[in-house]
């Protein structure tokens, strides 16, 4: 009987495990696909890559369901000179021609959470010590700083890619460990500043592709923070109930003093 | 081996002992909230629109080559290329003949956005029709009881010359504003010969070439001109072209290599005039 319960259990943490595996690569191929449309212009490699892609219709999240459709929408319509157009779409979105720190969505943290919209403050020394302390470090090659949007979900990514690579062998500690680093970076960080960064690309962007990336980026980090509220869960309110208990006995011995 | 598709390196030695998390204390976080308050909450309250030209489009097309002189002839050669319906991969390759031997940092699409901005060019589908406003809906596909958008075929983008686009390149003159321009500047008309007489031989005339013929004239030392500044005039007439690394002649230009030697020979005739009667009577001596 008790070999039977074991044997259940062992089973079922395998099917959640092989679920979870399945679900972070599929997270981590948005956070990809987010990555590159944030990282450079789209050219024509890409462009061809994206109107091949098949884009969920109905994932339970709004504002995922209305980036996906704009974006397809956009790729629909859009003919050999797309290309020229995206560019220069890519420039008036993320770059602007204005010097008052109000011209463009720029896709750095510290803009969003400095007080005179500045780059290379605090956040970027924060971002940089998180991937650090997972043994990563930017390429030479890459040239912006490390608080650039493309790079923290890259970050999300490469952390997606060893909760897999736990997954499949079988350290349950390991992925615990890495999904609550990126609960963690994606409160900490992403969550914090990219709803105002799509708010300005809503405006600066024209092209559909753009205001397409702008709510499904909001809708995927809603989504993550659901995901992350979920498997965290028991353990939050696990923390929440022990504090209430704490309350009363501590007034109770203050009171005996 | 590095994964060259990640701007991540993932081969930081981790014998580094180094935690950097520690080296953050606690104030960051406790001074987040002042950071940002009242700062980053501060709303963007105008929406920018983009601008709409109302000027006729004759008005906004004749703008556009003024502006944009030194790609007049691009402009103008896209205009007629586009008398019928073409394929943009075919206009394309005309813009890339086009500018062959004049490069130029816009791109064939940048060059027909701006024509169909101002009026000059229109997208058509294949039979001639307007081409439909909007971007198609996209396709909803149903693939394993999940539902999915896939990218629509739209119908292949033509481009053809609007009225005021076929207007404007029907008016252009080349040989008019040539035969202006060298009635302008008449005093200079032996320059101008020398210019497009040397363009007109086999393989044209390198720049050096038209320099040193033209530089040291005395006709250029007050005011001091170069060769360049007539070369550009006579390029601005669609007089003589850059091809091949050399300048050389137009049809045009060959009608006004005809136009300056009949201006040349009259004020040699009128110099010979005046020279005889200047000079002074020999009866009686």
């Amino acid at each position: 009987m008790t070999d039977t319960v074991t044997t259940d259990l062992a089973a079922e943490e395998a099917a959640d495990l092989a679920a979870l595996t399945e679900l972070t690569a599929q997270r981590c191929a948005v956070y990809r696909l987010l990555a590159r449309l944030y990282r450079v212009e789209v050219d024509e490699e890409f462009l061809a890559e994206l109107k091949a892609m098949r884009f969920p219709a109905a994932t339970g999240n709004t504002a995922v369901d209305t980036g996906y459709r704009t974006i397809a929408t956009y790729l629909s319509g859009a003919d050999a000179h797309a290309i020229t157009d995206l560019a220069v779409d890519y420039v008036r979105a993320f770059i602007g021609h204005g010097i008052d720190a109000y011209s463009a969505a720029y896709p750095f943290e510290s803009v969003y959470t400095s007080p005179k919209r500045l780059m290379m403050q605090e956040a970027r020394d924060e971002v940089l010590a998180v991937y650090r302390s997972e043994g990563l470090d930017k390429l030479p090659t890459w040239k912006e700083s490390e608080d650039h949007l493309a790079l923290e979900l890259e970050f999300m990514a490469v952390l997606g890619d060893r909760i897999v690579a736990a997954a499949e062998a079988g350290n349950e500690a390991e992925v615990e460990r890495l999904l609550a680093t990126q609960r963690n970076f994606l409160e900490d960080h992403l969550a914090s500043w990219v709803p105002l960064m799509t708010a300005d690309l809503r405006r600066f962007a024209q092209c559909g592709l753009y205001q397409g990336l702008a709510s499904l980026t909001d809708g995927f980090i809603q989504v993550e923070q659901e995901f992350f509220d979920e498997i965290f869960g028991d353990e939050g309110e696990a923390a929440e109930a022990a504090e209430a208990d704490a309350a009363p006995a501590a007034t109770d011995a203050e009171e005996a003093e | 081996m590095k994964d060259h598709s990640s701007f991540l390196d993932l081969a930081l030695d981790d014998s580094m002992g180094f935690d950097p998390l520690g080296a953050f204390d606690d104030e960051v976080e406790e001074d987040a909230g002042a950071v940002t308050e009242g700062y980053l909450g501060t709303p963007h309250t105008d929406e920018p629109a983009p601008k709409v030209d109302t000027r006729p489009a004759a008005e906004r097309i004749a703008d556009l080559f003024q502006s944009m002189a030194p790609r007049r002839k691009t402009l103008m050669g896209m205009l007629t290329f586009c008398a019928t319906p073409q394929a943009t991969d075919a206009l394309d390759a005309e813009v890339h003949r086009l500018q062959a031997d004049n490069f130029s940092v816009y791109t064939p699409a940048s060059l027909a956005n701006l024509l169909e901005r101002a009026g000059g060019l229109a997208r058509v589908t294949a039979d001639g029709e307007p081409y439909p406003e909007g971007d198609p809906e996209p396709v909803l596909v149903e693939v394993d009881g999940v539902s999915y958008y896939e990218a629509a075929e739209a119908p292949a983008v033509h481009w053809v010359a609007t009225a005021d686009g076929t207007a404007y390149a029907e008016a252009d003159a080349p040989l008019a504003r040539l035969t202006d321009l060298l009635n302008e500047d008449a005093r200079y008309a032996t320059i101008y010969e020398r210019i497009l007489n040397l363009t007109a031989q086999e393989g044209g005339a390198t720049t050096p070439a038209i320099n040193d013929a033209v530089d040291n004239d005395e006709l250029l030392k007050s005011p001091r001109l170069y060769a360049p500044h007539f070369v550009d005039k006579l390029e601005r007439c669609d007089a003589v072209e850059w091809r091949d690394k050399s300048w050389r002649i137009t049809a045009v230009g060959q009608e006004g290599q005809r136009l300056v030697a009949d201006l040349v020979a009259a004020q040699v005739a009128e110099a010979e005039a005046d020279a005889a009667g200047d000079a002074p009577a020999t009866d009686g001596q």
